[in-house]
């Protein structure tokens, strides 16, 4: 029997339809029944306006769509040879909001989005203090992050050639004492690190819930994963069959899906799953990869990743606020008025994977924008012989919610991916 | 640091410089104390909404004492432009908010306000009386999903029927029929949605820039017709709490004056509260006195920059701006845009993404000042808004017309 289902809480609506074979679900559909068009409004418009246009495109994984906006802007003024210097406290500043937008992104879908379909899945009743536990962590990690973007979301302090802030050390203490407090409470309720690497709190619950649901047992993942950026926390590559390759931007492929709003994108032929997990086995991450082999790419290993990137980010954002030198310039940018025309590319890792955008610029002005976002490697359908990741991963699940655990799992954002 | 925060926005809403009326004599005063009293008094005598929480009880879990509290009261009450003594009614406004009703509802846009709103943003005690307003429907925030949700949504339109507030996130594409957004299992366009959601309502509130004026998805050539609620929604209160994100502060404030007044707050002729977009950025900005000194920052990274000095030459639109951020900040009011040295883009103006493209000064802007045709050099516009009542009066008098709403008639509900 086919029923139409929307999936929601994964930020945005998506228009979801389970094919179901002896209780067992036997394909997915996801449709996107939402469009806004930030590209064809990008075109026109002063480049420098991308600045401010492109974060909008999700306010949920706005500053990502910052740097990218940034980098292609400063890969187009290196290709032609405009003279600009990105000093190491900008490179810093920027990589602290970063890591912060990740973490509050990571901490979030934790217990907002994952840990109360955990609960659901085992027919138990959802506490309602997650949202509390969640904003506690959250509210920190953006506060110590507007110090320097000026407001999360949808910060304007990034120009090419650097950033427009330039903090004194009054307000780096102030910075690190709140990334300080959001580590308090990762260590009470999520990871203990005294040692080594261990699971606790919430997280550990997570865990046995998983298994008492029986979902260990299971492989719901994919065997094809790819990071595209090389970023202060993690390398890019291409991870296929326990090995792991460079990556060729050129293999980046996009094409229109015929019953929705949404593009697919390909890695060469291949559907390919982006993500924290990805970006964990690429880097060859010990921990992960220990993970990897003993659940064999089953839900708990990307669950646990993405969790433990924002633990790992939190030590990168420290490090990167003990680097920041007060008395380097925010920004140098030698030419700054002149009108140009360049083409460029910007690649960044977001929370939920690789995110490109891509412009060609005359006279100043945007020509072509275009924008793939994390969600819509994920998410792409495929064909019924080849299935895209997320589409792929649900197949056998048994029952609906358990469908939804899994689709969560990628967590799919729907604003990203109908911008 | 939060105590002198407090005080310093509760001085600067008091003011005398405001622009906005906030002195209509003691006899205004004493009838509209007792109206609250009677109001309050009323709601105290409901029970509380749905999925209402007790304000004390999240206090205390919260760590909060009384005295806290008391003092978030105070300064509530003078940016609300209240007299002191309608302190102890807005604590109790506060306590019995959990009366009102509220849906939110996502059209299109990126959700931002949500994030704004419910996870990033505002000041500890605004998100606590956030929290215990009673949300009877809301998509990221609640626990059902899917066809659940749906239900859920249907039992409180016919609950609460007349009496819940309707927060709209996001603008409504009209393109292709409505196609560009559906929501539910049967296709409901993002129009027609809207439009059943805010019959039953008893007043709609627009919260940032897409829902008020459009926002992004109307930003020319606007691909799918998008339009902002009150150009749909008609013979309704409609309240616009616009900028990108708009400040959950603001959000606050408008709920809590439903409480406390029964009514909705004075608005300006774009409907928003008067309380909040009564000020330009500029008139309370931290770096006017470099304005005033003819002191800017010429490029990113200069001396000037260094130096904190004024951003109108690279483009700050906080001169023609009408928003309260110069005060409240985002963030837990840890800063604001200016603060890290990049202007204001005007967000919570219509249109401000075609006409104040963000890093043309504003004397290349193209916008009409009132003292009549585009400004050329800085002086000459310090001049015209040190002597006109300010260019955004100009604009406002624009968009009276499709507002359809005059300054202050004070609507009830």
């Amino acid at each position: 029997m086919i029923k139409k289902d929307i999936i929601e809480k994964i930020e945005g609506e998506a228009d979801v339809v389970f094919t179901q074979k002896n209780g067992l679900i036997k394909d997915v559909n996801l449709t996107f029944p939402y469009m806004r068009g930030v590209e064809s409004i990008l075109e026109g418009r002063d480049y420098r306006d991308a600045l401010v246009i492109a974060p909008r495109v999700c306010g949920i994984c706005s500053h990502s769509h910052l740097i990218a906006a940034v980098h292609t802007i400063e890969d187009g003024m290196r290709r032609e040879k405009i003279k600009f210097t990105l000093s190491d406290k900008a490179r810093h500043i920027r990589d602290f909001a970063i890591a912060c937008e990740l973490i509050q992104n990571h901490i979030k879908w934790f217990y907002l989005t994952i840990l109360p379909q955990i609960y659901k899945v085992n027919h138990l009743e959802v506490p309602n203090d997650l949202i509390k536990k969640a904003s506690k962590a959250t509210y920190a990690i953006t506060k110590a992050m507007a110090i320097f973007t000026g407001q999360w979301p949808h910060a304007s302090y990034v120009v090419p050639g650097g950033v427009s802030c330039d903090p004194s050390y009054v307000e780096i203490m102030q910075a690190k004492a709140l990334v300080d407090e959001v580590l308090e409470l990762v260590r009470a309720s999520l990871f203990d690190d005294t040692k080594e690497i261990r699971a606790i709190g919430d997280l550990h619950r997570a865990l046995e819930m998983l298994q008492r649901a029986d979902l260990l047992s299971t492989s719901h993942g994919s065997e094809h994963f790819l990071a595209l950026a090389d970023t202060f926390f993690s390398k890019s590559g291409e991870y296929k069959g326990a090995t792991r390759f460079d990556v060729d931007i050129k293999k980046v492929k996009e094409s229109q899906r015929e019953d929705s709003k949404a593009k697919e994108a390909l890695y060469g032929n291949d559907f390919v799953e982006v993500g924290p997990l990805a970006r964990a086995l690429i880097n060859q991450d010990a921990i992960i990869m220990r993970l990897q082999k003993e659940h064999s790419g089953n839900i708990w290993s990307r669950i646990f990743a993405r969790v433990y990137e924002g633990y790992v980010l939190l030590l990168k954002a420290k490090e990167a606020l003990e680097s920041i030198d007060v008395s380097e310039p925010s920004c140098v940018l030698e030419h700054n008025k002149k009108d140009i025309s360049f083409a460029g590319i910007g690649i960044v890792e977001a929370a939920r994977g690789s995110l490109i955008h891509e412009v060609v610029v005359k006279d100043n002005h945007i020509h072509t924008y275009n924008i793939i976002t994390p969600s819509q490697w994920n998410l792409s359908r495929g064909s019924a012989d080849k299935k895209g990741v997320a589409r792929a991963s649900v197949v056998g699940a048994r029952s609906k919610e358990e469908a939804y655990l899994i689709l969560r799992s990628f967590d799919l954002c729907s604003v990203c991916t109908t911008q | 640091m939060a105590e002198a925060r407090d005080e310093s926005i509760k001085k600067l809403f008091d003011a005398k410089s405001a622009k906005v009326d906030t002195n209509k004599g003691e006899e205004y005063f004493s009838d509209l104390y007792e109206s609250c009293k009677v109001r309050i008094g009323e709601l105290k005598d409901m029970p509380i909404a749905g999925r209402g929480v007790d304000l004390r009880k999240a206090l205390e879990d919260d760590g909060f004492e009384r005295r806290d509290f008391l003092k978030w009261a105070s300064a509530t009450t003078a940016m609300l432009m209240l007299p002191a003594s309608f302190t102890p009614l807005v604590a109790e406004a506060a306590e019995v908010m959990n009366r009102i009703p509220v849906v939110w509802i996502e059209l299109s846009d990126c959700a931002g306000n949500s994030e704004a709103l419910l996870r990033s943003d505002g000041p500890k005690i605004d998100e606590i009386v956030l929290d215990i307003i009673s949300l009877e429907f809301h998509e990221t925030l609640q626990a059902a999903a899917g066809h659940q949700a749906e239900k859920q949504l249907e039992e409180a339109l016919e609950l609460f029927k007349g009496k819940y507030i309707l927060f709209v996130e996001g603008a409504i594409p009209l393109g292709i029929d409505g196609n560009f957004g559906t929501i539910g299992a049967k296709a409901e366009t993002f129009k027609d949605h809207l439009l059943r959601l805010a019959d039953g309502a008893a007043a709609v509130i627009a919260v940032g820039a897409c829902a008020t004026y459009g926002g992004i998805p109307a930003a020319a050539p606007n691909p799918t017709d998008a339009v902002g609620v009150m150009d749909l929604v008609k013979g309704k209160p409609i309240i616009n709490i616009p900028a990108c994100p708009a400040n959950p502060a603001n959000m606050v404030g408008v709920v809590l004056h439903y409480a406390l007044t029964g009514s909705v707050p004075e608005l300006d002729s774009l409907l928003r509260p008067k309380f909040a977009f009564g000020y330009r950025i500029h008139d309370n900005c931290e770096r006017r006195a470099h304005f005033d000194a003819g002191e800017y920052v010429e490029e990113w990274g200069d001396e000037g920059a260094k130096n904190n000095f004024c951003l109108y030459k690279m483009g700050c639109k906080g001169p023609m701006t009408f928003n309260n951020c110069s005060i409240i900040r985002y963030n837990e009011a840890v800063n604001w845009p200016i603060g890290v040295g990049r202007g204001c883009i005007g967000c919570s103006e219509p249109d401000f993404w075609d006409k104040y493209a963000y890093e043309r000064p504003m004397a290349n802007a193209h916008i009409k000042a009132p003292t009549g045709g585009v400004e050329k050099t800085v002086d000459e516009f310090g001049l015209g808004l040190l002597t006109a009542a300010g260019i955004g009066i100009g604009i406002h008098a624009a968009a009276s017309a499709i507002a359809g709403k005059k300054n202050s008639d004070e609507k009830d509900v």
